[in-house]
């Protein structure tokens, strides 16, 4: 007996508490569910509120994770043809649950082999590439559910007839657990692409995302950028944003993550030179195999002049796209 | 100096982890008829831990508006929890139509924090809850009882209501900032529209000390309040807030389900027209249940006047 619904586990004791792996998590489990041409995919979400974190992050303590867990859970809601979404923190439940699916057969991801190994391949393409080259297509992510026409609206009212960029400038070094800094962005070249930008490009509006913490003051001053936690938005309406967005620009991370995965045009900054291996591409590389022309990469650290050219080269590309 | 002691290991765990790590090593050869051999062997301890696990499960059908559902069950898992000594909870919501995304959000971060509920499940298709929930009530018809199914409009009994458990890092940082912020004052927690402001508007005028934090609104009505609709903070940072304050002024949805969890002196508004405004007083449970709304905002201000009038002389 098989089946046509496809199964995801996402098992917090061993996968990260981390935005971009948990994008990447949903990206495989509908990947893996259009190989198997199924009708619908149901996620677990696992935790275990006494050991709620995996060994890589100890910050993640009993009495915190419902904090990161609230944060990240608009992510799995971002998976298309979504049937049902659990969240056990009991894991004889979940057991009972996986046991169901293994006997009918269905799909899973990860496999129920691996499962029992405690093992996630929460990084690699390595999937999603080879689904690319054999169908040229993929099974793209969306805004959360719920959450579709938010960027319609939030343009309506805070950015009518406007460019609208989603930007995120990586800067743990400000959050409350700072974690690989030297991942981070400059935040004096971003904030002077956004200063020259308000007059290269008046018809532009950035909107910085992420954590409150993390950007500074003065980019309040900037007439021509939006924080969309100032205006009471969170994680759900910052994915909706980047899936409803023009164009979006920002250091490797969680948002780019939802960028590269949802099909808008993108410039990714500073992206990890170990992370090419995982993404089966050489350091250096402009695309990604599954990248359109409009979706640049870049392994360096950026400057506002390089922010200019990728800005103007994009809107060019679109602009001819358009009236083509 | 003390040293670190380590805590004694139990003879079952280190079984446990003997097992656990053995299970990986085969694993990691790829060794599949030993995998298999503990696949079965996990399957019937698993399968064992069930029969005799204490389990309610409790469904939820929803049909639009789902916020609208969250007291009646808030309500019902407390009542459920005192009956059964503490039982955990399974909540499962079926949508039968795409709910608005900040509702969902909010419905899961709400029961996150109630430490007993084991489980939260969104079905976006009859067909998967139909076949989960007869898995789990066959599993609760073994252990305790029938599950049970909670409808709209679900009768709601005088119960005997338990706070939540917030991050302590939510907690802590709210209380710092209401201590820096206003020290001693009174401070009333607002979730009204931002066009209701007969009522906040009228218990200012009678006390001006009395410190307001708007949860939701972007622009304050004094310059000494605080408009925390802009300050980026998530639910449980609002929620904490709620809890370090003195007073509730809103309608009933997760913040109002969260004074009352938290027995505050609150005042439920129902309607949030400026020219409709109705609302009821509650210092306890009992008025919550009473459907006969006040109408006058006289009612209001002698209520908080009431509330702490030593405070309020300051």
């Amino acid at each position: 007996m098989s089946s046509h619904v496809t199964t995801g586990v996402y098992d917090l004791a061993y996968a990260p508490y981390a935005l971009g792996d948990a994008l990447t998590f949903c990206m495989n489990v509908s990947v893996r569910a259009a190989e198997n041409e199924s009708d619908g995919i149901d996620l677990y979400v696992a935790v275990d509120p006494s050991r709620p974190g995996p060994k890589f992050q100890p910050f993640v303590t009993p009495h915190s994770y419902v904090n990161f867990l609230d944060d990240l859970s608009p992510a799995f809601f971002c998976v298309d043809r979504l049937r049902s979404i659990k969240l056990v923190r009991s894991r004889p439940m979940l057991h009972l649950f996986l046991l169901r699916d293994w006997i009918e057969r269905r799909p899973m991801w990860p496999s129920f082999i691996n499962q029992l190994n405690q093992r996630i391949d929460y990084i690699s393409h390595k999937r999603i590439n080879a689904y690319w080259y054999q169908n040229k297509s993929l099974p793209w992510l969306r805004a959360p559910l719920g959450y579709e026409g938010f960027a319609r609206k939030f343009r309506a009212e805070y950015c009518p007839n406007k460019f609208m960029v989603a930007a995120h400038i990586r800067h743990s070094a400000m959050s409350a657990n700072p974690a690989n800094t030297y991942r981070d962005s400059s935040y004096p070249e971003w904030l002077s692409f956004f200063s020259r930008a308000v007059t290269q490009f008046p018809d532009t509006i950035f909107l910085v995302l992420g954590g409150y913490s993390e950007w500074p003051r003065s980019l309040l001053r900037l007439p021509n950028v939006i924080v969309p936690r100032r205006l009471g938005f969170r994680t759900g309406q910052e994915l909706a944003l980047v899936a409803g967005a023009d164009l979006f620009m920002g250091t490797s991370s969680g948002f780019s993550t939802m960028a590269m995965f949802c099909g808008v045009p993108y410039v990714i900054t500073k992206i990890e030179h170990l992370f090419a291996r995982y993404a089966e591409v050489d350091v250096g590389a402009r695309h990604y195999p599954f990248g359109r022309e409009d979706q640049i990469l870049h392994w360096h650290s950026e400057d506002c002049g390089t922010l200019l050219l990728w800005l103007q080269e994009i809107r060019q590309i679109l602009k001819a796209r358009k009236s083509s | 100096m003390s040293k670190n002691v380590p805590a004694p290991r139990s003879r079952s765990s280190l079984l446990w982890k003997t097992l656990n790590y053995m299970l990986r090593v085969l694993g990691g050869l790829r060794f599949v008829p030993f995998s298999a051999v503990f696949l079965c062997l996990g399957s019937v301890v698993r399968f064992l831990q069930l029969r005799y696990a204490r389990r309610l499960g409790i469904c939820v059908k929803l049909d639009g508006a789902s916020v609208a559902m969250l007291p009646t069950l808030l309500f019902t898992l407390s009542r459920e929890r005192e009956e059964l000594a503490y039982a955990p909870l399974d909540c499962h919501f079926q949508f039968s139509t795409t709910p608005d995304g900040g509702e969902l959000c909010s419905l899961f971060s709400t029961l996150l924090v109630v430490t007993e509920v084991r489980s939260i499940s969104f079905y976006f298709h009859q067909e998967a809850f139909i076949k989960d929930e007869r898995l789990l009530r066959s599993r609760a018809e073994r252990a305790s009882g029938p599950a049970q199914i909670v409808k709209e409009g679900g009768v709601i009994g005088p119960i005997s209501l338990q706070p939540f458990t917030l991050p302590t890092a939510a907690n802590r940082d709210a209380e710092t900032l209401l201590k820096r912020a206003y020290g001693p004052a009174i401070i009333i927690c607002d979730n009204t529209a931002s066009s209701n402001v007969v009522v906040l508007m009228s218990i200012i005028d009678a006390h001006p000390f009395v410190r307001i934090a708007h949860l939701k609104k972007t622009i304050s009505l004094r310059k000494e309040d605080m408009p925390l609709g802009q300050w980026g903070l998530t639910s449980y940072d609002q929620l904490a807030i709620l809890r370090s304050s003195d007073c509730y002024i809103g309608p009933l949805d997760s913040f109002g389900i969260a004074a009352t969890l938290l027995q505050m002196p609150r005042i439920i508004v129902t309607s949030d027209r400026e020219d409709g405004i109705k609302f009821r007083i509650e210092p306890d449970f009992s008025s919550l249940v009473d459907n006969t709304p006040s109408d006058s905002s006289v009612d209001v201000i002698a209520y908080v006047r009431k509330l702490s009038t030593a405070e309020f002389r300051q």
